[in-house]
């Protein structure tokens, strides 16, 4: 690790973070050609998601990406304090996703609607709990950044760089899961 | 730097090494070709499919699986070769490098284990109902698939071992690591075979056959060949330290 990395060039965690978009790119694809097969069941248990709580969630996650991404310039600058406030705040911010997904799926099962239930639910649950490890994993990895930073850690800046391209990661996935999900009982 | 208090830590790790590349060659042949993997019956098919192959190709399916078992044996000894280098990368304990070579030994039950449900299957298919073959076949490949987390505690202590290399010039550099990683992160996705009988997630689908494969298969040479080129390195080290 070099003394200095607030130039180091980018982390490698992005191999990681490309790989990942591209193996969820092939999964949206895979869902548009069993969508296209099963056109009315998709369309139909589409109406069964709640796009209010899908929108909050997805408004949370940008707000939270943005903390994280005026976190960086802080700790650029060497404003350290705020660049603590700013995770503190992506990670308050995003816990509330935990907290609306897990509403949305308790209703969910409330209503009978489990993955087994059609192709679209096995997608909704696959892809939603897909997503939603890659979010416990950016959470905790804010959280380290966190005390990497309060600590003055070595690499800290690598740590918070890698941190907030992941976690803009989790915010770019559900954007795209978003729209894919929530929006197939419209017409 | 020699850690260990030994005059030459590196002796057989090449050969050890070699032993992912040789496992992947003798897996494509005898597994995937004469075992009739590339890809699998599909988990949707009937009984019938299934028995009718043990039993006009019984010779080729036990030659492939007898060697697919004995070929097996090469995924510890590769995991040995990668703990070693692994081992000149730990700086405070041989935790990570413990953790990936039991993954690796356990990884080699995953490999033979179900290739003798496979073989059971074709020791007497004549005499067996197809529903029986069906069931052995099934066996296996539940075993093969959703034992991933044997195979994942191997791949992630790996990467993050990797990841911790603190020289100027890591001995494995860091995107082979979050490649391996990624790779890791992808293997739970394999317990989905044992609910879907077709469709991407299936045991021969998109995702989960002709993804899964491919991406593990690059890992095992990705590995092979960095662990080869870590060794010249790690010797030179040990010299100058010595």
């Amino acid at each position: 690790m070099v003394a200095d990395d607030r130039h180091a060039k980018l982390p490698g965690i992005i191999v990681f973070i490309l790989a990942d978009i591209a193996s969820f790119v092939l999964f949206f694809i895979v869902f548009m050609a069993e969508r296209a097969k099963q056109l009315d069941v998709f369309v139909q248990s589409g109406q069964h998601v709640n796009v209010t709580l899908g929108l909050i969630n997805t408004l949370i996650l940008i707000t939270s990406g943005c903390l994280v991404a005026l976190a960086v310039p802080s700790a650029r600058n060497g404003q350290i304090i705020l660049a603590r406030r700013f995770i503190l705040g992506a990670l308050a911010v995003g816990a509330l996703f935990a907290v609306i997904k897990g509403v949305e799926y308790y209703q969910k099962i409330q209503a009978g609607l489990l993955v087994d239930t059609n192709l679209y639910f096995t997608f909704y649950y696959i892809f939603t709990g897909l997503h939603f490890v890659h979010y416990v994993v950016g959470m905790t990895l804010l959280t380290l950044v966190y005390f990497k930073i309060k600590h003055q850690s070595s690499g800290h800046f690598l740590w918070l760089h890698s941190g907030a391209l992941y976690w803009h990661m989790v915010d770019l996935l559900w954007i795209f899961i978003f729209p894919l999900l929530y929006f197939q009982g419209a017409r | 730097m020699d850690r260990t208090g030994k005059s030459n830590p590196y002796r057989y790790v090449r050969f050890c090494a070699w032993g992912g590349p040789i496992l992947l060659v003798a897996l494509i042949f005898f597994w995937g070709i004469l075992g009739h993997n590339i890809p699998p019956y599909s988990a949707a098919g009937n009984a019938d499919e299934i028995a009718t192959h043990f039993r006009e190709h019984t010779s080729q399916a036990r030659i492939g699986m007898i060697f697919t078992m004995a070929f097996g044996v090469f995924y510890v000894i590769w995991g040995l070769g990668i703990s070693k280098v692994m081992e000149a990368i730990e700086q405070d304990n041989n935790v990570l490098s413990t953790l990936q070579l039991w993954g690796a030994g356990l990884t080699t039950i995953v490999i033979i284990l179900p290739a003798s449900f496979w073989l059971t299957a074709a020791f007497r298919p004549d005499e067996l109902p197809p529903q029986t073959i069906q069931l052995l076949y099934d066996a296996g490949w539940i075993f093969f698939d959703c034992a991933f987390s044997l195979t994942m505690l191997q791949i992630l202590a790996m990467g993050v071992c990797f990841l911790g290399d603190k020289r100027a010039q890591p001995i494995i550099p860091h995107w082979v690591s979050w490649y391996v990683i990624w790779v890791g992160c992808m293997l739970p996705l394999l317990g989905l075979i044992s609910v879907f009988k077709d469709g991407p997630f299936s045991r021969s689908g998109l995702i989960n056959y002709w993804i899964e494969f491919p991406i593990f298969f690059l890992f095992m040479l990705l590995s092979s060949i960095y662990v080869l080129r870590a060794i010249p390195k790690l010797e030179n080290e040990h010299a100058l330290a010595n």
